[in-house]
């Protein structure tokens, strides 16, 4: 509506047409009235995002909840189940899946399903070597490190002995120890105590039938969280944590003898 | 003033920064907002350049009430166009903040929980859009 009402006006000064001017018939106030079509709202430019800047600043300051808040998206925009004038409706075509079907107050929408992982080929191993641990005066201070010792695939029997590994199962460590079944298997394959890891990792559970939708990799971390749930204790609380059930996805080993059993930068390498 | 500052600098700015940080991840499409942009520098340009050729810089007010813009001698020609070619970016702007407000939200920021704010930026987007051209309502 600007548009048109400038460019009448600049046709009236470049052609002299007599739009605007009543001894040629046109009428001044049709200028007015065309100029403010537009120049209303332009008002309502300028005022509704200041509007909107102070009802956020305002609650925000106060530590209140705005009142009122749904009345004013609503009127804008009409909700699916309500008796709202089709006029003030914003039409369905331009609508997102949000707004065609909104969720319920106080609900975040849900997630979509996390897409399968395709089988692959199993990715490295994450080892660390463990880090040296800085002067400390107790011993308890010095308990506060941690390093993975070995994976899945890279358990070794030399580095670990029985009796320490049977030992600090049953403590929090300095150490976490990351420790498959398979590696239980093959490195116990006689000590009641791997027979016991084994058949309470393989027994059922929930988390191994699930981990069976997922790919080798994802396989081998529900191993070793499946090993962390032997009651060892692991750093996050039980049934909490990330992934697949909870926990770190290894054994938390407390012993300052273990430092010794660190795998080396060059062991890692090679 | 108005046509160059008040009327695009307040969604604009308040727009293209807090729209942003508040409900999209960007504003879009990007070539609608350079294209705006553009829109708005050539005619800042123009109407920068009609106060100072021509007749000088025009006298009418920023309504250009006829009849005294029309027998005035000032420059009134070229401020009329520039004011003709910042509607142009003032409907870029709103076209760009829709399809922001529609496409490009945050998971989890429905309609509803979409704050004021961006309640008021949206609405004055459709102003922006409809008002400075006679476009039928949809």
């Amino acid at each position: 509506m600007l548009a048109i009402t400038l460019i009448l006006v600049m046709f009236e000064r470049l052609f002299n047409l007599g739009l605007f001017d009543p001894a040629r018939g046109g009428d001044p106030l049709l200028y007015q009235h065309l100029f403010w079509i537009y120049s209303h709202p332009a008002v309502y430019i300028m005022i509704l995002p200041v509007m909107g800047a102070v009802s956020e600043i305002i609650p925000t300051f106060a530590r209140k909840k705005i009142f009122g808040y749904k009345a004013i998206p609503r009127r804008e925009a009409g909700r699916p189940g309500e008796r709202v004038p089709s006029g003030l409706r914003i039409p369905r075509p331009l609508t997102s899946p949000e707004m065609r079907a909104p969720h319920p107050p106080g609900r975040f929408p849900p997630r979509s399903p996390p897409k399968p992982i395709s089988a692959g080929p199993r990715p490295p191993l994450q080892v660390r070597p463990l880090t040296p641990a800085p002067p400390s005066k107790t011993a308890e201070q010095g308990r506060s490190r941690s390093a993975v010792l070995a994976g899945p695939e890279g358990f070794d029997e030399a580095r670990f002995p029985v009796s320490v590994l049977a030992e600090h199962f049953q403590h929090r460590g300095t150490i976490r120890a990351v420790v498959g079944e398979e590696d239980l298997r093959r490195s116990f394959p006689t000590e009641p105590i791997s027979q016991r890891l084994c058949s309470r990792t393989a027994s059922g559970s929930k988390l191994r039938r699930k981990a069976s939708q997922y790919s080798r990799a994802i396989r081998a971390a529900c191993d070793e969280i499946g090993a962390d749930r032997l009651g060892a204790g692991s750093r996050a609380p039980r049934g909490g944590g990330r992934g697949f059930g909870g926990g770190e996805g290894g054994r938390c080993l407390r012993d300052d003898r273990l430092r010794d059993f660190a795998l080396s930068p060059a062991k890692i390498a090679g | 003033m108005i046509f160059l500052i008040v009327i695009p600098g307040a969604p604009a700015v308040l727009g293209n920064f807090m729209l942003r940080s508040t409900s999209a991840l960007a504003t879009s499409p990007s070539e609608t907002h350079l294209l705006s942009w553009y829109c708005f520098v050539g005619g800042a340009l123009l109407a920068v350049t009609s106060l100072f050729t021509g007749g000088g810089a025009p006298d009418t007010g920023w309504t250009f009430y006829v009849p005294y813009s029309v027998r005035t001698t000032t420059n009134v020609t070229l401020a009329v166009f520039a004011a003709f070619i910042l509607g142009f970016s003032s409907i870029l702007t709103g076209l760009n903040f829709v399809t922001t407000t529609h496409r490009l939200r945050a998971q989890g920021m429905s309609w509803f929980r979409m704050p004021l704010f961006v309640w008021g930026i949206y609405a004055t987007a459709w102003i922006q859009i409809l008002a400075p051209r006679c476009w039928r309502s949809p």
